[in-house]
């Protein structure tokens, strides 16, 4: 076995210094480009749904007066979500079809973990989009539903061993 | 190194098929993050592992790294030193997919898709370090056999 250093090396390098420029010059040209360097502020959740607390989301909850939208992955719904919740991740086709919601007068519940909430911001600005006028994010996202010990359920079985 | 073991491991075909493997997944993993770099940059970002200043520049320039290496290793041309940034990227992967599962962070993988489409899991990471095997044994064990750069420039490693 010839490992010929000096040759990955070179090719690296090469290769590393394409791609740059490929990547910058395509990043610029285009329209929806992104900035070389993001603050903190460019993550934080941005949405027009509003924030409520778990509490008052389990009076809507438990008057049967919400929709409940998880928008995690769906190996992490299938995991445990909100009783009845249905899953649909931004850019979804599940999420897409959605737009019946427009019809109804009921309340838009949109959730992600704790630390994905700009997810649930994400859903939950479509479903706005799509003529939903009630529709909210959950404060403290899915954690903070399970902490209380309010409903959940699982599509798998994690009991199992 | 045992003889036997090398003799499989330089094997063209072999190395052809770790070549189709790796250079397909790559080319298909960059599509979805050229075409929505701010959502991949959201993806890094849920992985909490990088500073902020440097999420933009990583989620503009991995996609493309992605893309030109996979080509090129499918292709055969500059195969070494595509194999070599390919293994470097999965080593990132696995060292960020590990993190995340020990945090316990239900965060989406950014693996192909950004919008939502796989969670973190063993799975991911075990497929990771299969074909974080594969890019070493190109490095290693990778030939000119087989390659467009034999067919245009008829050189021989």
């Amino acid at each position: 076995m010839r490992l010929a250093k000096n040759r990955i090396i070179r090719e690296s390098l090469l290769l590393l210094i394409g791609v740059l420029a490929i990547s910058f010059i395509f990043n610029f040209a285009r329209k929806d480009g992104i900035s070389l360097l993001a603050d903190a502020e460019e993550f934080r959740v941005q949405t027009n749904a509003e924030f409520v607390g778990v509490e008052d989301v389990y009076e809507l909850f438990a008057d049967g007066r919400a929709i409940f939208i998880d928008a995690r992955a769906s190996e992490v719904y299938a995991l445990g979500h909100i009783e009845g919740a249905i899953n649909a991740p931004p850019g979804s086709p599940e999420l897409a079809g959605l737009a019946w919601l427009a019809d109804g007068d009921t309340y838009v519940i949109c959730y992600a973990s704790e630390k994905s909430q700009r997810q649930a911001g994400v859903a939950a600005d479509k479903i706005i989009e799509m003529g939903c006028e009630k529709v909210f994010l959950i404060m403290g996202g899915f954690e903070a539903w399970g902490e209380q010990g309010f409903p959940v359920d699982r599509t798998v079985d994690t009991t199992e061993e | 190194m045992n003889g036997r073991l090398r003799e499989i491991l330089s094997n063209k075909w072999l190395i052809l098929a770790i070549r189709l493997i790796l250079g397909v997944t790559f080319i298909w993993a960059s599509l979805d993050k050229i075409a929505n770099p701010g959502g991949f940059a959201l993806s890094i970002y849920n992985y909490r592992m990088l500073p902020h200043e440097t999420i933009n520049f990583s989620a503009i320039v991995m996609p493309w790294l992605e893309l030109v290496t996979g080509i090129l290793i499918i292709a055969g041309i500059f195969m070494r030193g595509s194999a070599f940034w390919i293994g470097l990227m999965l080593l990132v992967f696995i060292i960020a997919l590990s993190s995340a599962l020990a945090r316990g962070l239900d965060i989406d993988c950014g693996c192909f898709s950004v919008d939502g489409g796989h969670g973190v899991d063993t799975g991911l990471l075990i497929r990771d370090i299969l074909m974080f095997f594969g890019a070493l044994v190109v490095i290693f064990f990778g030939t000119s056999a087989l390659t467009l750069r034999v067919a245009f420039w008829r050189s021989a490693d």
